[in-house]
């Protein structure tokens, strides 16, 4: 079983990526802000964390550079979804925290694509625009 | 004296006027240790030496040198370092130049030098008058060097009298040659003499004229100079002597104010703009974000319901379109809000204020409202009496910035909360207050909920989806009807957001145009009182000062950090910091931001000053009281001249006074009262006391009571035309100084009073 971490605060968001990503040997968990994340993960060690940037509590980036310190989660494959729009900071969380960047909004296919690609190994289409 | 025939002669005779000079420090009554002495008028100077306060070096020490050794020139202020060179008597028959380097001169009444004070080495450069060859040998018969600056009234005077003074030596010679004339001397030769006098006169005061007045042209020059190269003219100019030069000097004296005005709009233009610029980011980002959030929810359910609609059932099929369609509400919202924003920002759109009562508009609000809470579950009470005193008021703007209160009350409202609408009037306003039991609203955010784009959108403060713009949009309509609006919240426990509008008497129709008066400068307003700081913040905005809020230690001290204010004016008993931190951190910040502070108390607790504090203001504070408060506070703050309190009366032409003084820089405080004349100066740092004294001169009752009032220290100023200028030199004594006025002089009376305000009192003389 693989298991994929949704961090948003918006409830339609959460909700229609729950629908896009399900699928069997998937198990999808919700949290609504980094530190409802941070404490789910350490629990249920996700195979697969989507973050939004922008939330209540604790911002998107906090919670990715606190999970990257601990061993554990060195290697897990993260998304992040934002709709910042700025260049800077999506190049910076990619090359610091190895993370994918998603600009939102985002088309539905190519990020279901991706987390295939991500959990299964999937090969990910030629065509694959975000 | 004969010249010396040898330098052992030389060396002679000055050894005996070190002597001598010793000599006269030891008789001296006070044991040499005094620093002046006074002379008379005309008394010629003498060197004293007096090694505990030189130091081994010679001090030649004058007053009243106007008739001295220091003749024409002691109409200039010398300022330290300057080296001058004087003739001083010896013994008879002889005199002495002594060179040296000015250690300080002082300025007596009306701008009038009237002591220097010089240090001059040992061995003191002995130059006997009869001695020019040494003194063109050494070449040191340059008289002084060009003062720095120069005192305007003076110059005048001092013309006159050495006019005055060669005429009445020119007729003296005229006379004395005529008494050695021979006795067939006619009368025509006789009155050859006096004309030839009398042109010897006139040509005395020609040349003297001619001096001073290319002084003043020298100085008109150099200004324009400095004008051109684009740094203003901060020295004063001297005064002419002919109207033209003096009007050119005037025109010139406006034409740096006025230069001095537009550099001030242009920088306070430029630094708006650059902040317009960085709301512009902010907008855009923020925009951007609130655009592509629901616009991610439409595009994934869309196609998603596209690509997968034969696997989702109806009722998932339905759900999705629902959600597509709430997100398209949300965007359409934004999409009106900006609209709104833009629309109540531009100010060239007039709204329709009319008399308006309230509870109808309040009632019809609450009508639409009361749908939409009951299909959340939450309860919507309203509170409000059968009629409101009338306020002027745009009814749909009001509607909706009530709109804006409610739909945030019942969007952060659980089911089975309250939702509370009251309205009451109360004195002469009309307060609107809509309170939920949400989760409330941090201290911290009080103000910058109502900000424009708060950098953060308004989910991170309540975790609900938001556009950000309704609380600005509420303030903006508030603000426009003159009113002001807070939040007061617990957290955990609700929320209130109140409105005040003016009611009744107090319809200002001054409200709609608030951005008449543009006044540079930034105030922070800290209270713990939500209601104390919106209503101080609202004065203020009204004056065009720009306000910052915060309810908390920590609040102020970040907006410090962000935007700098030239004026915090806070409470100390603040919720999360003592009084002490908060005044010490303020004191501490580089600039110092000037500090009035806020207080109920009787008396104010000497620690609290010691914390430099500038100026206290005792609650309740009233709306004069604070903007004459903040004012002393900018005009302090930017440097301005000194602040004086004019106590009109006895026929003062307090405006006219009013616009001089300010014409010089000083920052004028009008009040007919003696004991609000005391309070002023307990209240504010002012600098000096302009009392007019009438016909009575030093016998008015009102100069013994106004120095009751304003205690020792501040300087008054006692307007009079019953003095002549010496009768005020020689009444003025301490703190208290006597100023002749002469009608229709009112701009030279606000120039010297503006020297004298700025001057150390004067130093006591023996």
């Amino acid at each position: 079983m693989k298991k994929i971490l949704i961090c948003d605060d918006e409830p339609h968001i959460v909700e229609g990526l729950r629908y896009l990503l399900k699928g069997s040997g998937r198990i999808i968990e919700i949290a609504t802000n980094g530190q409802e994340a941070l404490s789910l993960a350490r629990k249920d060690r996700p195979d697969l964390l989507i973050i939004d940037l922008m939330m209540p509590v604790l911002g998107g980036l906090e919670t990715i550079a606190m999970l990257r310190e601990q061993q554990a989660f060195k290697k897990m494959p993260i998304i992040i979804l934002t709709a910042k729009g700025c260049e800077q900071d999506n190049a910076a969380a990619e090359q610091l925290w190895g993370a994918t960047v998603v600009a939102k909004p985002f088309r539905p296919g190519p990020l279901r694509a991706l987390v295939s690609h991500l959990l299964e190994g999937v090969p990910l289409p030629a065509t694959s625009s975000i | 004296m004969s010249e010396y025939a040898s330098e052992t002669e030389q060396a002679e005779a000055i050894q005996n006027l070190l002597d001598k000079g010793r000599t006269n420090g030891r008789e001296d009554p006070y044991g040499g240790k005094r620093r002046w002495r006074r002379y008379r008028l005309g008394t010629p100077l003498e060197v004293s030496f007096d090694p505990q306060v030189c130091g081994g070096s010679w001090r030649v020490i004058t007053h009243n040198v106007s008739g001295g050794g220091l003749g024409f020139w002691s109409s200039h202020a010398f300022t330290r370092g300057d080296r001058i060179f004087v003739r001083e008597y010896a013994e008879s028959g002889s005199a002495v130049w002594l060179t040296g380097q000015v250690s300080y001169s002082v300025l007596g009444l009306n701008g009038y030098l009237t002591g220097v004070a010089f240090e001059c080495p040992a061995a003191p450069d002995f130059l006997g008058s009869s001695m020019p060859t040494v003194a063109h040998r050494t070449g040191r018969q340059k008289r002084v060097q060009r003062p720095s600056c120069c005192l305007p009234l003076s110059m005048r005077m001092y013309a006159g009298l050495l006019c005055a003074g060669s005429g009445v030596l020119a007729v003296g010679t005229a006379f004395l040659l005529a008494g050695y004339a021979p006795a067939g001397l006619g009368a025509g030769r006789l009155m050859f003499l006096q004309i030839a006098a009398s042109l010897a006169v006139g040509f005395t005061a020609g040349v003297l004229g001619v001096a001073v007045e290319a002084r003043a042209i020298r100085a008109i020059r150099e200004a324009i100079d400095r004008l051109s190269a684009g740094t203003p003219c901060t020295t004063r100019l001297p005064a002419a002597v002919t109207t033209d030069v003096a009007r050119i000097r005037r025109s010139l004296l406006d034409l740096g104010v006025r230069w001095a005005e537009y550099a001030e709009a242009e920088r306070s233009q430029r630094q708006k703009l650059e902040e317009i610029n960085q709301i512009k980011t902010n907008v855009l980002s923020v925009v951007s974000h609130d655009l592509r959030t629901p616009l991610t929810s439409i595009q994934l359910y869309s196609e998603m319901l596209s690509e997968d609609i034969e696997n989702l059932s109806p009722d998932e099929q339905r759900a999705f379109l629902n959600t597509i369609s709430e997100e398209c509400l949300r965007l359409t919202r934004l999409v009106s809000d900006l609209i709104e924003v833009q629309r109540s920002e531009s100010q060239n759109v007039e709204w329709a204020m009319e008399p308006t009562d309230l509870a109808e508009t309040v009632r019809s609000v609450a009508r639409t409202f009361a749908p939409i809470a009951s299909q959340q579950q939450v309860e919507l009470t309203v509170e409000c009496p059968e009629t409101l005193p009338p306020v002027a008021a745009n009814v749909d703007k009001i509607t909706q910035a009530l709109s804006n209160l409610l739909s945030n009350a019942l969007k952060h409202s659980e089911p089975d909360g309250t939702v509370r609408l009251a309205v009451e009037a109360g004195g002469d306003e009309v307060r609107l207050s809509v309170a939920d039991n949400g989760p409330g609203i941090p201290r911290d955010k009080w103000d910058v909920i109502f900000d424009r784009f708060s950098q953060l959108p308004s989910a991170n403060l309540h975790g609900v989806r938001g556009v950000g713009l309704g609380l600005y949009i509420v303030r903006n309509i508030v603000e426009r009807h003159g009113g002001c609006v807070w939040v007061d919240s617990a957290l955990g426990k609700g929320s209130e957001f109140t409105i005040v509008l003016p009611a009744g008497e107090q319809i200002r129709a001054a409200a709609l145009s608030t951005d008449n008066l543009e006044r540079a400068g930034r105030v922070l307003v800290c209270d713990a009182d939500p209601s104390t700081v919106a209503r101080l913040s609202q004065a203020l905005r009204e004056q065009g000062f720009e306000v910052r809020q915060a309810h908390s230690g920590s609040r102020l001290l970040d907006h410090l950090n962000e935007s700098s204010p030239d004026v915090v004016i806070t409470d100390v008993a603040l919720p999360d910091m003592q009084a002490d931190e908060l005044l010490q951190r303020l004191a501490e910040r580089k600039p110092c931001p000037f500090r009035l502070v806020l207080h109920s108390m009787t008396d104010v607790d000497d620690e609290l000053r010691a914390f430099g504090v500038d100026v206290f203001l005792e609650r309740p504070v009233t709306r004069d009281e604070l903007i004459r408060a903040t004012c002393v506070a900018m005009h302090k703050q930017a440097g301005g001249g000194p602040v004086m309190v004019l106590l009109s009366g006895y026929g003062m032409d307090v405006d006219l006074l009013s616009r001089c003084l300010a014409g010089e820089g000083c920052m004028p405080l009008v009040t007919s009262n003696v004991s609000e004349a005391g309070a002023f100066c307990h209240a504010y740092p002012v600098d000096g006391v302009v009392v007019q004294t009438g016909p009575e001169g030093v016998y008015s009752k009102v100069i013994p009571a106004l120095r009751e009032e304003v205690g020792p220290g501040t300087r008054v100023c006692a307007l009079t035309d019953a003095l002549s200028d010496w009768e005020c030199q020689k009444h003025s004594k301490g703190d208290l100084v006597y100023v002749r006025q002469v009608s229709g002089r009112t701009e030279a009376l606000a120039e010297s009073l503006a020297a004298l305000c700025v001057q150390a009192p004067m130093e006591p003389v023996t």
